[in-house]
This record gives C-alpha cells, sequence and structure tokens, in this order.
C-alpha cells in the first residue's frame, strides 16, 4: 500500500519509514505540508501526520482537513505529543481513524497499519 | 469609617437604642400609674361625696339612700360602712376588706362620732402599676431581647464583608478561585484586608496555573526525543538499523531532552542574581569562543565601546546573550553580527541576522511561555524566554526588530552601577 508519513522529526520518520518499507510498503516520507502537497496523491491510502509541523501548531489538522475536502478517502493516523481531549476530539471530526500518543512504539505504528491493510 | 469605628458606632447604637427604650418605657410607666392613681382617686372622691350627700344621719338612725349611689356612672364594686365607737352600723356593697391589699381607701369622719370608710376596688393593671419590682421584672427580659436583636443586626451587617472573605478563603484552600471579593468601601482595615486577599488570590491562581501550564509544556517537550529514543531502541531490537547508526540518534536525543529539562528548571527558579561583575566584553568573547563550528564561521563579534563596560552579573547575561545567538544561527541563514556598543547611561548587545524573524504572535508566546491562561506553545524552544527571564532579572529589556536585510534582537543593559532592582531582587532579599 502506499503510506504518506508527515513528519518533521527525522529521528521519527525514518525507523517508522524504513519499518513500513519492509512490510511491504511504499512509503512517501516528507517533512513538512508544503512537501507533502507537490506529491501525487492519487495512489495514497494510508496518512500518517503529526500535527505539529514546520507551518504551524495546527497544520497537521488542517492538511487533514486538506485532503478530506478534496476526497481523500482513506486512511488517517495521527502521531502526535498534544494530548489534551480537544485534540482528540479535533482528530475524530477529521475523520481520523486513530491517534498515536508519542512515545509511541514501532509495534504500535506496525499494528495500526496492519489493521488498515487488512482487508 | 474605619471597621473599628464601625464596630464602636454599632455597639454604641446598640447601647443608645436600648437606653432610649428604657428610658421612654420608664416615661409611659410613670404617665399610666399617675393617670391611673388620679382616676381612683377621682372615682374614690365622687363616691365618697355620693355617700355622704345620701347618708341621714338625722333622729339617731343612720339611713342610707342606695339609689344615689347606684346611679353613679362608674361603679366598679366600691364598698362602704359607717363606724361609731368602733362599731359598724351599716355596710353597703358587701363585707368590707380587711385590709388594703387590691383596694383603695379612704375615711370621711362625720357629725356625732361617725365615721364613713369607702373602699374601691383596685384593678390589676393598677395593682401591676403600683407594684414597681414587678414592672422592673417584666421589662428587664423585654430590653434585654431587643438589645440583643439590635446588637445582632448590626454585627451581621458590619461582619458581612468578613463572612464573604472567609467563604472565599475556604474556596482558595480547596484550589477553587473565587471571583475577587467585594471591596468595603473606604479605606479601613477592611478594604485593606479585601484588596490584600483578592491580590493574594490572583497571584495564587497565577502561579497554580503556571505550574500547569509548566507541566503541559514539560510532558509535550519531552515526548518527542523519549519517542526517538524508544522508536530507535525497537529499530534495533527489529533488526532495521545498525548499533553504529543509533547510538548518536540516542545521544542526540538524550542531550535534547536534557536541555529541555534544565531549560524548564531554570525558568521556574527566581533568576540567579549573585553578583559576579565582569566586563560586556569578556563575557561576549566567551559566547562567541563556545559556539561550536561551523556556526561560529557565520558569527562576527562587532565591539564600539571606547571604555569598558561593566556588567553586575556575568552569569545573567552570558544566559540572555548566548540563547539569542543560539537562535539566531538556528533560525536564520547567512552571517550573524553580533554588537556590543554604549547607550545613554546603559550597554546594548545586538544579535542581527539576514533571517526573516520571529512572526509578532509567535513572538509573545516565546517571551512569556508560562504566563498566559492557554496552552503554551510547545516547540519553539526556551531560548527566549530563558533570555527575557535573565535581562528582567538584571532591569534590563530586549527589542525586538524587523529591518529590511533581517532581524534584530537588541539587549538594554544597566552598566555596573545603574541595576535597577526588580521583583526578582525583592524575591532573594
Amino acid at each position: 500500500m502506499h503510506v504518506l508519513l508527515v513528519e518533521d522529526e527525522p529521528d521519527l520518520a525514518e525507523p517508522i519509514a524504513r519499518l513500513l518499507e519492509r512490510e511491504g510498503h511504499q512509503v512517501s516520507a516528507v517533512r513538512s505540508v508544503t512537501d507533502a502537497r507537490e506529491l501525487e496523491s492519487g495512489s495514497i491510502e494510508i496518512v500518517l501526520l503529526d500535527v505539529m509541523l514546520p507551518e504551524g501548531e495546527d497544520a497537521g489538522f488542517a492538511f487533514a482537513r486538506e485532503l478530506r475536502e478534496a476526497g481523500y478517502a482513506g486512511k488517517l493516523l495521527f502521531l502526535t505529543a498534544r494530548d489534551t481531549a480537544r485534540d482528540r476530539l479535533r482528530a475524530l471530526e477529521l475523520g481520523a481513524d486513530g491517534f498515536l500518543l508519542k512515545p509511541f512504539s514501532l509495534r504500535d505504528v506496525l499494528a495500526r497499519v496492519r489493521e488498515f491493510a487488512s482487508p | 469609617m474605619s471597621f473599628r469605628l464601625k464596630l464602636f458606632a454599632a455597639i454604641a447604637v446598640a447601647v443608645l437604642i436600648t437606653a432610649v427604650l428604657e428610658g421612654g418605657l420608664d416615661r409611659a410607666y410613670d404617665h399610666w400609674h399617675d393617670r391611673l392613681e388620679a382616676r381612683t382617686l377621682v372615682d374614690l372622691q365622687l363616691f365618697t361625696d355620693t355617700a355622704v350627700a345620701a347618708l341621714d344621719l338625722d333622729g339617731g338612725v343612720v339611713g342610707l339612700d342606695a339609689t344615689e349611689l347606684e346611679a353613679l356612672p362608674r361603679l366598679r364594686g366600691e364598698r362602704l360602712r359607717i363606724v361609731r365607737d368602733g362599731a359598724t352600723v351599716l355596710t353597703f356593697g358587701g363585707l368590707f376588706p380587711s385590709s388594703s391589699e387590691g383596694w383603695a381607701l379612704t375615711a370621711r369622719y362625720l357629725r356625732d362620732g361617725y365615721r364613713l370608710d369607702v373602699a374601691l376596688p383596685l384593678s390589676l393593671l393598677e395593682r401591676v402599676l403600683g407594684n414597681d419590682l414587678l414592672l422592673d421584672l417584666l421589662d428587664l427580659p423585654l430590653l434585654f431581647a431587643l438589645a440583643f436583636g439590635v446588637a445582632w443586626a448590626f454585627t451581621r451587617i458590619v461582619m458581612r464583608p468578613i463572612r464573604e472573605l472567609t467563604q472565599a478563603l475556604r474556596q482558595v484552600s480547596e484550589q477553587e478561585f473565587p471571583k475577587p471579593v467585594p471591596v468595603p468601601e473606604g479605606e479601613d482595615e477592611l478594604s485593606e484586608l479585601a484588596r490584600s486577599f483578592n491580590t493574594m488570590s490572583a497571584s495564587m491562581q497565577g502561579l497554580i496555573e503556571r505550574e500547569r501550564a509548566f507541566t503541559r509544556y514539560a510532558s509535550h517537550e519531552l515526548r518527542t526525543p523519549l519517542s526517538a529514543l524508544k522508536v530507535h531502541t525497537e529499530a534495533l531490537e527489529l533488526g532495521l538499523a545498525t548499533t553504529e547508526a543509533t547510538v548518536p540518534v540516542l545521544e542526540r536525543n538524550v542531550q535534547r531532552m536534557e536541555g529541555v529539562l534544565v531549560a524548564l528548571l531554570a525558568l521556574t527558579r527566581p533568576a540567579d542574581v549573585d553578583s559576579v561583575p565582569a566586563t560586556l566584553d569578556q563575557v561576549v568573547q566567551e559566547i562567541v569562543s563556545a559556539v561550536p563550528l561551523p556556526g561560529r564561521e557565520r558569527l562576527t563579534y562587532v565591539h564600539r565601546a571606547s571604555v569598558p563596560l561593566h556588567v553586575a552579573n556575568a552569569h545573567l547575561v552570558r544566559q540572555a546573550v548566548a540563547n539569542l545567538v543560539e537562535n539566531a544561527l538556528k533560525y536564520s541563514d547567512g552571517r550573524v553580527t553580533l554588537i556590543v556598543e554604549p547607550a545613554s547611561r546603559t550597554a546594548l548587545v545586538r544579535v542581527c541576522d539576514q533571517g526573516g524573524g520571529i512572526p509578532t504572535d509567535r513572538l509573545e508566546r516565546m517571551r512569556k511561555p508560562f504566563t498566559r491562561g492557554d496552552h503554551p506553545t510547545p516547540g519553539l524552544g526556551l531560548g527566549l524566554a530563558l533570555a527575557e527571564n535573565a535581562v528582567e532579572s538584571l532591569g534590563g529589556r530586549i527589542d525586538y526588530l524587523h529591518r529590511d536585510d533581517g532581524f534584530e534582537v537588541a539587549v538594554t543593559l544597566p552598566t555596573a552601577g545603574n541595576h535597577q532592582p526588580t521583583l526578582n531582587d525583592a524575591s532573594k532579599s
């Protein structure tokens, strides 16, 4: 499956990308919303999205809305250090399929992606 | 009016009211007593005169025309007797009372040795009014009750602000911060107490909110490096990475966590104002030489003072300027120029870069990360807040200037001898 990973921390993005690639997924890892917009998003089926990105504190939420409005109907998983009820609610409103709170483990990410990928 | 004066006035009014009531009751008693006594005397006199007129003592036989007595308008059971030589020769109205208890008595001496005794029954009111002791016993509890009521009412009015304060204090002790208590008018002990309470409550609320914001911020700032540690350790376990590649990542993130922790602790502690004086040039030279390569190659230091500029606390100046230099190198490309120059009774340290600077909305939150009620802005770093804290402790200020060729942060520092005391100083003393 084609996975889009938007995470500005290379120390986090790199092992996640490597893990998913070993699982057989095609991973497009970018560090900002600007970079994500430049990608051809037609084939993307899973989006792993940080909330605080270089474009702003809520850039992840804004990008999720943008994706949904553009017709993206695939899976959406937020990876974030923000743990307030308001943040979780906002993620749900944007049709998120999951919310992984940092510090998460690689196994957590893997489990969620496997779940998304299963028919 | 002061609280003491209000209390005094309340007690004085209660006593005054009691005294006035007591005086009033006494006057009313005297008045009624006099009126009843006068009426009794008039009735007695009238009955006696009528009886004398109705008597017939001629011819050695005593006669009485009772119709005249019975025609009297206000008869109330009067009795009479005619006595001669100790013997009763005639009675009217019933047995003549043997004592004066409950009766008003009078005697009239007539011709031929006859004596007319008249007895008039006293009403209950007349009897009561005739007994001063009984009256005092009756009016005393009444006056006590009145005095108590007046004192109670006044105390409630005077004590209302204290009740409000007590309630507010209870809320504070349960960490539920009340609205400011109403400050009584005037400049007395109570209004001063209410004002002090409101200040204390607001300051405690600020402290607790700051503490909560700090906890939220700390937890957020530590989550990302912790996540990196966790993920890389797992990657090693899963054979996704080599030890050689993982160790530098772990070191970097441990350092990052340490940096966050040190900065957070420095911000929550009162600024260290232990004076270690130095020249500004000395401090800045140290900062420049401590900047690691390759950043140092982008840094230019310009010293424009003709005389040494002395600062009172080298440590705080270093903390402030080093953070500003680090920010400039981190968030801009191109050259960073560090200029030291004298200003009017102060010294100026200017950190100029060629970047776009910090947007105004972010700047405010970066300067004071824990002073706002809303969420702090994690991920922006604490360098600016640390610099602000240090410069404020020194009695200086930081200005932020967007220029055509870049961004400038100007630190104005009092030179030694011009140090303005601040709250942080006060808290240390």
